[in-house]
């Protein structure tokens, strides 16, 4: 517990970490705002009955997450960098010579702050989304149905799972910069230029690559192309676990 | 204490540490001295459990360091001074050292007060210079007032007060009864602060020696003679010693101590205008012995 401390200690004693986060949640309450305005005025403007029945209000205010996650993600990636470009990793294992217990620390310290991002970004942009999707006519969804409040609580755990990814891909590589290019590919570059692919592959992805699957449980309406929620949640929880054991492996023996 | 027993640490086809076994004792300031490359830094990252050695192992108190339950209790380290985030502040810096292991937060303001960084504590780490840098890793060092250090190359980038404070604070804690040890590749600094010296070269244990004996083990340097009477070098060889005649007109003399050429002038009537013995200094004995083990030798040009 008291590893766990002294990683709160390093993440809030730099101001940069602080400012980012911040920022981070302004963002996605403003980007919700954003894509809910642009979404229900091309329905309002355009859309046909099919189009209103599958719009999913709660899911167009969380949109802001898909930049969010860059954010998140690059925290966790910095957490264990920043220590292997400074040098300060050394000091750091000298002081806490059980290796995966100071990964431990550093993954639980992380994960609070992203979950704090993804619950108190997503419901600021829930709530500025919704008031913007009503102005434009349209219903909007509200809190305390069970599936609106699972997708508010799922985008913390999405989130969450984001910035461990960073931090297992972090601890492999040791270097900011290939770290910082892995997360982005994948969470953010791969799922955009699926697009792109051949329809077999793009279906396959939408449904099970970890980042397309993983973001279903921030959406409320059903759709049969894709896992449901918690399915895919599962799929990028499990990715996420099995990177993040490679990194115990590899930090706990290799020499610093 | 710290028992280093057959330590080897190889990186591919290169042996940086090589068979090590010594013991680095409470009580004494322990000199680790070797030229750059000599294995000295390696061997503190394997006793801190930071590199796994290739063979053999090193013991703190009989332990391994990664079964030291509260380990800056047991044993305190100074490695790189800048190894410290640049935007964090050094009372940050040393908090979230002691958080760690459950140390006292009183210790980080004592420590800081103790290295005289308490006026600069809360600026970010990146502005110090290499001597507050210094002063800041050996206050992390002390943070958990363990009876085993280690400082690699402390004095670096400290200026000359800040160098006599270091020694008197390192004479100090082995006046404590702690096992400290400093290593470093600057000779001089050894003379005034070290008891004992651990010399390595190429990863090789070349001597294991209290810092007198060290010291006469190599001492022939011979007696510098200057005589009005240039014939006196022909008698000084007549009586078995080695003359080798100096640039500017002195002799050195070995085979003779001071008071045997100071008869034989007496004898031979000659009027002796210099005759000092020469004691080889660290620096010199240490040239001596480690320039077979030096790793980046000049080589032919």
């Amino acid at each position: 517990m008291s590893v766990v401390h002294s990683e709160w200690i390093k993440l809030r004693s730099l101001r940069s970490v602080v400012w980012t986060s911040a920022t981070v949640v302004a963002l996605m309450a403003g980007l919700g705002a954003l894509f809910s305005l642009g979404k229900a005025h091309e329905l309002a403007v355009s859309g046909t009955a099919a189009d209103r029945a599958a719009f999913d209000p709660t899911a167009a205010s969380l949109s802001g997450i898909l930049l969010v996650q860059i954010a998140v993600g690059v925290l966790g990636v910095l957490v264990v960098t920043s220590e292997f470009a400074s040098g300060s990793i050394r000091p750091s294992l000298a002081a806490v010579p059980v290796r995966g217990r100071l990964l431990a620390a550093k993954a639980v310290a992380v994960t609070a702050v992203a979950l704090v991002i993804g619950w108190a970004g997503g419901l600021a942009a829930f709530l500025l989304g919704q008031r913007v999707i009503v102005g434009q006519g349209l219903a909007a969804a509200s809190l305390g149905s069970g599936a609106v409040d699972r997708a508010l609580f799922g985008a913390g755990l999405y989130l969450a799972v984001t910035a461990l990814f960073g931090l297992a891909v972090g601890a492999v590589l040791r270097s900011t910069a290939g770290a910082l290019t892995i997360v982005i590919v994948v969470m953010l570059l791969a799922p955009i230029f699926s697009a792109a692919l051949p329809a077999a592959v793009a279906n396959w992805m939408a449904r099970w690559w970890p980042s397309m699957a993983g973001l279903r449980v921030a959406t409320v309406v059903p759709d049969p192309a894709v896992l449901g929620p918690w399915a895919g949640f599962g799929v990028l929880a499990g990715f996420g676990a099995l990177v993040l054991a490679g990194a115990f492996a590899v930090f706990g023996r290799r020499d610093v | 204490m710290i028992e280093l027993r057959g330590l080897t640490k190889r990186f591919g086809d290169t042996t940086a540490v090589d068979d090590l076994t010594c013991t680095f004792r409470p009580g004494v300031v322990t000199g680790f001295l070797g030229p750059n490359g000599a294995g000295k830094t390696t061997t503190m990252l394997m006793t801190l459990g930071l590199q796994r050695p290739t063979a053999g192992r090193a013991l703190l108190g009989g332990r391994h360091y990664r079964e030291l339950p509260v380990p800056m209790r047991e044993v305190g380290a100074l490695l790189d001074a800048r190894a410290v985030h640049h935007s964090r502040s050094g009372r940050n810096h040393l908090l979230a050292l002691a958080t760690s292991n459950g140390l006292p937060h009183r210790r980080v303001d004592e420590v800081l007060d103790q290295v005289g960084l308490t006026a600069v504590a809360g600026k970010a780490a990146g502005t110090y210079s290499l001597g507050m840098s210094q002063r800041l890793g050996i206050a992390g060092a002390l943070l958990g007032d363990p009876p085993i250090l280690l400082f690699d190359e402390p004095v670096n980038g400290l200026d000359p007060s800040g160098i006599a404070w270091a020694r008197t604070l390192m004479r100090d804690l082995a006046a404590e009864g702690r096992t400290v040890v400093v290593s470093s590749h600057l000779m001089s600094e050894m003379e005034q602060t070290a008891d004992h010296l651990v010399v390595i070269g190429k990863g090789r244990l070349i001597a294991d020696t209290s810092l007198p004996d060290f010291l006469a083990s190599q001492a022939s340097a011979g007696v510098l003679v200057r005589a009005a009477d240039a014939g006196f070098a022909g008698a000084l060889r007549a009586a078995g010693a080695q003359v080798v005649a100096q640039g500017d007109g002195g002799l050195l003399v070995g085979g003779l101590d001071a008071y045997a050429v100071g008869k034989l002038a007496l004898v031979s009537g000659t009027v002796l205008t210099e005759l000092s013995p020469r004691r080889s200094s660290l620096e010199e004995v240490f040239m001596a012995m480690t320039s077979e083990s030096v790793e980046f030798s000049g080589g032919a040009r």
